[in-house]
């Protein structure tokens, strides 16, 4: 509305209210039209409706765990059972949910919007990632009606390898399948990053979630193909009853710890690095504020990248590596921590004196900032050697990651979802429900895992399904919070259907954003983005601060 | 780059998501090198497995490895080094446009390949099959391989066959993937379909094959060389 | 074609001369008696013939010499990424007291000390390097 304010040569058009009469969603209607298609929108929808399935299957295996937990005897579930629930919930949540949510929905959806490209580098390669997670999903869907995992997620040796009774060959293959759609998708994204970008769009303009994704496909790359083969070398060594992880035949299992974590504590980057580039988005478009250190915040995520492979043996701290290992690995840790931190203090310092809205994007990006500092700091508590050896394998550990990936990642994911849902369906769903169910989220979640500190500092173990009576107060405020926060993440699917069907025309930019997607497209966009390839000639958020914006 | 602006419109070669040929050139070749590093760090991770027994258990590596013969070893190693040689030639004459040429020397390639994995299937594995050089619960070193029971640390001999096999055979699968790769591109190569114009499938198959090369290259002496 | 300079077939001849030559090399290094100058010695000579080649198959038939500086960037990070790998687990395993030619075991008694199968041969307690290569050299007879 009153983006008539523009500065320097840099124009945002008249807003329109009118959604395109051919868009990427209605050119085509045939089933073959989806599931053969090229293009990345519509495999980014593709990936959005497999991975909401996931998450919905992930939940309702925390929803029995959770349930089970709400009496300190094991009553509900016997011991095996809650093994495979937690095993699986982790399983889905990671390689399934968490991991493809933000790069292969929103990356796939965005960058090359963002980047003024009409594709991604190689798509045929891209929509063969999405049938890779399908098999893998497939598998995993086998794998849970034949009897489930029981291993954890991290798939130890010698539980895995020798003494657990369940299918881990196929969980194996699962992983490993997997694997290969993540890392194709940020193969196709670092090319796309580094040779598609529009005329003018140099890397010092580029959107922050860009360099993110960036940072984030390396970590896919280099990263995924050795957890496959540790986990495919799990597997062999369990069907052939030999091999190095194994101490029976002299094997060490702590390698297979090391190669484990190697991946698996990147992989922590994979899950949140996009996550911190969509906040980067959403903070300056609702503060009116260019984002403060943009070459901090660009650079932050390249070194999280980088120095994030340096730091794995702080899983391992109480598991027989040596303990000059663990120093280092402890100190390292700490320096991780830094780029991080750079990120959450220019944030910070980007709302200072902005012009804050508080549409429902901004929320969740508010509420990021400050359940991601928590999840961060208490990572702090766990990287220090000597403190991690009393909380090792406690529920600080689980509310910890937690707040990291549900009040960092699943935040993000919203918070995006909630930013780029109407250019992605050109439909605004309504902003108090979405608002509401936004603090409803965030009190959820609090209440859920909050608790899991204190009883985790108190010494309670993971992983058990009855407990010590002295902890059942916490477990039931866990479990009330789980109810809430399983409230607040069903109620967005309705108000999102619902607004496909009634909701408000969008328009091209009903943020007033600044940023090629939003300027240069419709909402829906064009089945081939741009009508003619933009050309940029100004820096990243050029947002003058007076903008206004009634939502 | 001269060229772009001719061939922007009409290259029937130029997927329409690019805006030049020498674009998706690129695009192509810094994909297959990306797939390479993804590549380098799966077998990383058996590099690095192998890394921590061989610095533990020098004993059994000597031992198992003194039963590996460097002649067939050593024989595959010029057969696959070959391959990468007529591989890289058969990049040249289709860059130069020498399609028959470039027929042949793929089909150099595969049958170098086949000669590879036959060997190893032939020569090393099915014979250690026999004589019950298995890791795991057919281990019984026999016949050829009679003195390895005397080794007194059978369950470190049998760490060090695990990787021969599962790092031998990981390469070898390697080498079946590009046998099915190749057998496409022969045909299509008969067909006369590449040439100066397009080339980025063969010299992208070019840098595969030469990965797979060089794996070999540290696997000869990793398990045939240990003195 | 920008970037895909032809190769001359001269060229690729004269690499596959160079890699015959080292695998001769390296051959000759492992199993000639007088080559034999220790395990640590033995597998250095032998990592860097393989260096050598790995690095002439790369620069000339993968063509990474004349490829621009993104490639050249990208075919090197795997080697990066690789090197954090084994610096780090080593950094684990070189300082534990069961297997480290670089720390003197502790007593049996001490709860850190590795399970009784999983003992390392005799020859492990020993620092010197000179004590392997003698090993080394026994080894190399029996075959
Ligand atoms: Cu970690």
């Amino acid at each position: 509305m009153a983006n008539a304010t523009t500065t320097d040569h840099i124009d945002i058009p008249e807003r329109d209210y009118a959604a395109p009469a051919v868009h990427y969603l209605n050119w085509q209607y045939t089933a073959s039209s989806w599931l053969l298609t090229l293009d990345h929108k519509r495999i980014a929808i593709l990936y959005l409706i497999t991975i909401s399935i996931f998450f919905m299957v992930g939940g309702l295996f925390a929803t029995i765990f959770r349930m089970e937990l709400l009496t300190p005897e094991g009553d509900l579930l016997n011991a095996d059972t809650y093994n495979k629930m937690f095993t699986l919930h982790g399983v889905v949540m990671i390689f399934f949910f968490l991991i493809p949510s933000i790069p292969a929905v929103l990356g796939n959806f965005l960058l090359p919007l963002m980047i003024g490209a009409k594709d991604v580098a190689f798509p045929r390669l891209n929509l063969f990632s999405w049938y890779i997670l399908i098999i893998g999903g497939t598998m995993a869907v086998t794998l849970t009606v034949t009897g489930g995992l029981d291993t954890g997620w991290t798939f130890y040796s010698p539980l895995s390898t020798h003494f657990a009774n369940t299918n881990v060959f196929l969980a194996a293959l699962t992983v490993f399948v997997t694997g290969f759609s993540s890392i194709l998708t940020g193969l196709n994204f670092l090319v796309t990053i580094h040779k598609m970008r529009a005329p003018g769009l140099t890397w010092f303009r580029l959107p922050l979630f860009i360099w993110a994704i960036y940072a984030t496909s390396i970590i896919q790359i280099l990263g995924t193909p050795v957890v496959a083969i540790t986990i495919l070398l799990a597997g062999i060594e369990r069907v052939w009853g030999v091999g190095i992880f194994d101490p029976y035949l002299g094997g060490d299992p702590v390698l297979f710890q090391h190669m484990f974590w190697f991946y698996s504590h990147p992989a922590v980057y994979i899950m949140i690095l996009p996550g911190m580039g969509a906040i980067s988005e959403i903070i300056a478009c609702f503060s009116r504020n260019r984002v403060f250190g943009y070459e901090f915040i660009a650079f932050s995520s390249v070194a999280i990248a980088i120095i994030g492979f340096l730091v794995w043996g702080h899983h391992m701290y109480v598991s027989g590596q040596s303990m000059y290992a663990g120093y280092v690995f402890s100190i390292l840790t700490m320096i991780v921590a830094v780029p991080s931190a750079i990120k959450i203090f220019n944030w910070t310092a980007t709302l200072y004196k902005g012009n804050v809205v508080w549409a429902t994007p901004m929320l969740y990006a508010i509420g990021f900032i400050g359940l991601f500092a928590i999840g961060g700091a208490t990572g702090l508590f766990l990287g220090i050697l000597g403190l991690d050896v009393p909380l090792h394998d406690t529920y600080f550990v689980v509310a910890h990651f937690h707040y990291v990936m549900v009040g960092g990642m699943v935040m993000a994911y919203l918070a995006g979802l909630h930013f780029w849902w109407p250019k992605m369906t050109g439909k605004m769903y309504p902003q108090l429900p979405a608002q509401v169910c936004a603090v409803v989220i965030f009190v959820g979640f609090n209440l859920t895992f909050f608790p899991q500190f204190l009883a985790g500092w108190m010494g309670m173990p993971r992983r058990y399904h009855s407990y010590h009576p002295d902890f059942q107060i916490w477990n039931v405020l866990s479990t009330a919070g789980a109810g809430v926060l399983g409230v607040g993440f069903t109620v967005p699917v309705f108000y999102f259907l619902w607004s496909l069907f009634y909701g408000k025309t969008a328009g091209s930019n009903p943020w007033g954003a600044r940023g090629l997607e939003w300027e240069q497209c419709t909402s829906p966009p064009d089945p081939h983005n741009f009508h003619h390839t933009p050309v940029v000639d100004h820096i990243a958020y050029p947002y003058t601060g007076e903008e206004t914006l009634s939502v | 780059m001269s060229s772009a602006a001719d061939t922007h419109e009409h290259n029937p070669h130029l997927a329409h998501h690019f805006e030049t040929i020498e674009q998706q050139e690129e695009a192509q070749s810094m994909g297959m090198w990306l797939f390479l590093a993804q590549e380098f760090m799966f077998f990383g991770g058996l590099f690095c497995a192998y890394a921590v027994w061989r610095f533990t258990y020098h004993d059994a590596w000597f031992e198992g490895s003194s039963h590996l013969s460097t002649f067939w070893g050593g024989l595959n190693t010029i057969v696959l080094l070959l391959s990468s040689y007529t591989m890289a030639m058969g990049v040249y004459y289709c860059q130069i446009g020498d399609t028959k040429r470039l027929t042949n020397r793929l089909i150099m390639t595969l049958g170098l390949g086949i000669v590879f994995v036959a060997v190893k299937l032939q020569f090393e594995w099915f014979p250690k099959f026999h004589d019950g050089v298995v890791p795991g619960q057919w281990w019984g070193p026999a016949g050829h391989y009679a003195d390895m029971a005397a080794f007194p640390e059978q369950g470190h001999l049998q760490l060090f066959y695990f990787l021969y096999y599962v790092m031998t055979g990981m390469h070898a699968f390697h080498m079946l993937i590009g046998f099915g790769i190749l057998i496409p591109l022969i045909v299509m190569s008969a067909m006369g379909k590449f040439g100066p114009q397009r080339f980025m499938a063969i010299l992208n198959f070019g840098l595969y094959w030469h990965f797979v090369d060089i794996v070999w290259v540290f696997l000869f002496p990793m398990f045939y060389l240990v003195t | 074609m920008s970037g895909h300079h032809i190769v001359m077939p001269n060229t690729y001849r004269q690499v596959l001369i160079v890699l015959m030559v080292l695998m001769a090399a390296t051959i000759i290094a492992a199993k000639w008696e007088p080559m034999n100058i220790g395990i640590t010695g033995n597998l250095l000579i032998a990592l860097a013939i393989a260096g050598c080649k790995m690095t002439c198959i790369m620069l000339i038939f993968m063509h990474v010499k004349y490829s621009s500086k993104l490639v050249q960037v990208f075919a090197f990070c795997g080697l990066f990424w690789f090197a954090i790998m084994m610096v780090f687990t080593f950094n684990d395993y070189l300082t534990r007291s069961w297997n480290s030619p670089f720390i003197t075991p502790a007593p049996v008694a001490g709860g850190h000390a590795a399970p009784a199968d999983h003992a390392a041969p005799a020859s492990h307690a020993t620092p010197a390097p000179a004590d392997h290569s003698a090993a080394t050299a026994e080894a190399a007879q029996h075959s």
